[in-house]
């Protein structure tokens, strides 16, 4: 879920658009001393399939839908790094072009949906390395995890931002609770879906999961590269 | 962007050329900034405030030409939010309020209704930009407002290569679905996850393509990868002043109503 305009107070919107800004800073360079003259191409076309993969609408029963939200997939597949970067570009273009999640609320919605995620589900990457490595089997289920784990992280800190900046009317219990609660699911179909993607990578072109499997390949290696 | 053509009639997805169109992005984009910051210090239960502010954002959006039906499709985006505001107005605290035989937070309830009534009124005014704004110019916007070059190619060519992506999700989703044939939640599902898995791959194969025709333009800067579009001139006092509109009503609807 993106916040929209007017839900969080200003100081914590400004406040949070600060940190975003120093975080995708921070992504920003590394992206560009490793990918070099990849630096537009690979995070921008990574991007525009983070916005493509979160369109189609899936069933999960009781007349609603979910859509991937795609952080803990973009950790597993090329980084931490990269992931941050394309998110923000995600959450740029969402806010400006599609209306979804508010202007004066892109630096809480980067925050909470790009180097929170990205930074757990890349710890539940390295924490899971050595039960990945050698058993091609379990290396979509461990970016499924950190996909599930991921999408909880950035429910957490959406939560996080809305009763720091929120209303007093209701206990930020309730809040985190409620958001919390509707996001177990989402998290669950993000793991399955996130775990099924890389599984079918891995079958097309095993070297692309040089991140999540790196016994697969010798070197670091990123996609394109 | 074919201009002219006063009077014909539009095709759908044609984009019909409004003096919202003509101004400096950069321009627009402040003044929808300072537009939603103006309604987001809006205090919660100004009913006839919100209103009013939510007159001048489909005001805007008339202007622009947004067309009624993709409005009505991004109100969705809203829903999650109502689940919220629900929320709000059962879990809220202090003085109860009956509303429908349910026993509600009045406080709650109106901030929550405040918080979808503000959601609802960017949903508009974000529409009212993207109409009267091709990617190429909120491009130069951005640039022009000071945002860093890399930042502002990487979404210059992100929104372009999404509608490329985005149709070839389209087919691969159509076509796995009809080879798994079933109707259920599995089979969709499988669709979905084998369609996304194969654009990843074909994804990182756009990138060697990309990087092979900006090789070829004779540059590997960053810059050399993202050519703008047509440009329209920086903004002028005057634009500046015309973009500051919205948020001069809206910031005079909260001083009088």
């Amino acid at each position: 879920m993106h916040i929209p305009d007017g839900w969080v107070d200003l100081p914590t919107s400004a406040t949070a658009a600060v940190a975003a800004v120093v975080a995708v800073g921070v992504a920003g360079r590394r992206v560009a001393a490793r990918l070099a003259e990849r630096a537009t191409t690979l995070p921008a076309v990574l991007a525009a399939y983070l916005l493509v993969a979160q369109m189609p609408a899936l069933p999960i029963g009781v007349g609603t839908s979910a859509h991937l939200i795609g952080t803990g997939l973009a950790t597993a597949l090329v980084g931490p790094a990269i992931a941050i970067v394309c998110v923000a570009t995600v959450v740029v273009v969402q806010a400006l072009v599609l209306a979804d999640g508010g202007v004066t609320a892109i630096g809480l919605n980067l925050l909470a949906n790009g180097p929170a995620p990205a930074l757990v589900a890349a710890a539940v990457l390295w924490a899971g390395r050595r039960w990945a490595q050698g058993a091609p089997r379990r290396v979509p289920l461990l970016a499924g995890i950190a996909a599930a784990v991921a999408t909880l992280a950035a429910a957490a800190a959406t939560a996080g931002l809305l009763v720091l900046g929120g209303t007093d009317v209701i206990p930020p219990g309730t809040v985190a609770a409620v958001i919390g609660g509707a996001h177990l699911v989402v998290a669950a179909g993000e793991g399955v879906l996130t775990a099924a993607v890389v599984g079918v990578v891995a079958r097309l072109r095993p070297d692309l999961l040089a991140r999540v499997a790196p016994a697969a390949t010798p070197a670091e290696r990123v996609p394109g590269r | 962007m074919s201009g002219g053509g006063h009077g014909a009639a539009v095709r759908p997805g044609e984009r019909v050329i409004g003096p919202l169109d003509r101004l400096a992005p950069e321009a627009k984009l402040a003044g929808l900034l300072g537009f939603l910051l103006v309604v987001a210090v809006t205090p919660p239960g100004r009913v006839s405030v919100l209103i009013a502010q939510g007159a001048v954002a489909l005001t805007v959006a008339a202007v622009a030409a947004v067309e009624p039906r993709a409005l009505l499709r991004r109100f969705a985006l809203d829903v999650p939010l109502l689940f919220l505001a629900l929320t709000y107005s059962v879990a809220g605290e202090g003085r109860r309020t009956s509303v429908l035989g349910l026993s509600l937070s009045a406080a709650g309830l109106q901030v929550g209704l405040t918080m979808v009534a503000k959601a609802t009124i960017g949903i508009v005014a974000v529409s009212a930009l993207a109409a009267a704004t091709s990617i190429g110019e909120m491009v130069s916007g951005l640039r022009r407002l000071g945002f860093p070059r890399w930042f502002v190619d990487l979404v210059g060519l992100s929104a372009r290569q999404a509608g490329v992506l985005g149709a070839d999700v389209e087919r691969l989703r159509l076509a796995a679905s009809v080879r798994l044939g079933g109707r259920g939640r599995f089979a969709e599902w499988s669709a979905v996850a084998r369609a996304l898995g194969v654009c990843f791959v074909r994804a990182t194969e756009r990138v060697d393509r990309l990087q092979l025709a900006a090789q070829a333009r004779g540059g590997t800067t960053l810059g050399a990868v993202v050519v703008a579009g047509p440009t329209i001139p920086a903004a002028t006092a005057g634009t500046w002043t015309r973009a500051a509109l919205p948020a001069a009503a809206a910031l005079a609807t909260r001083l009088i109503l």
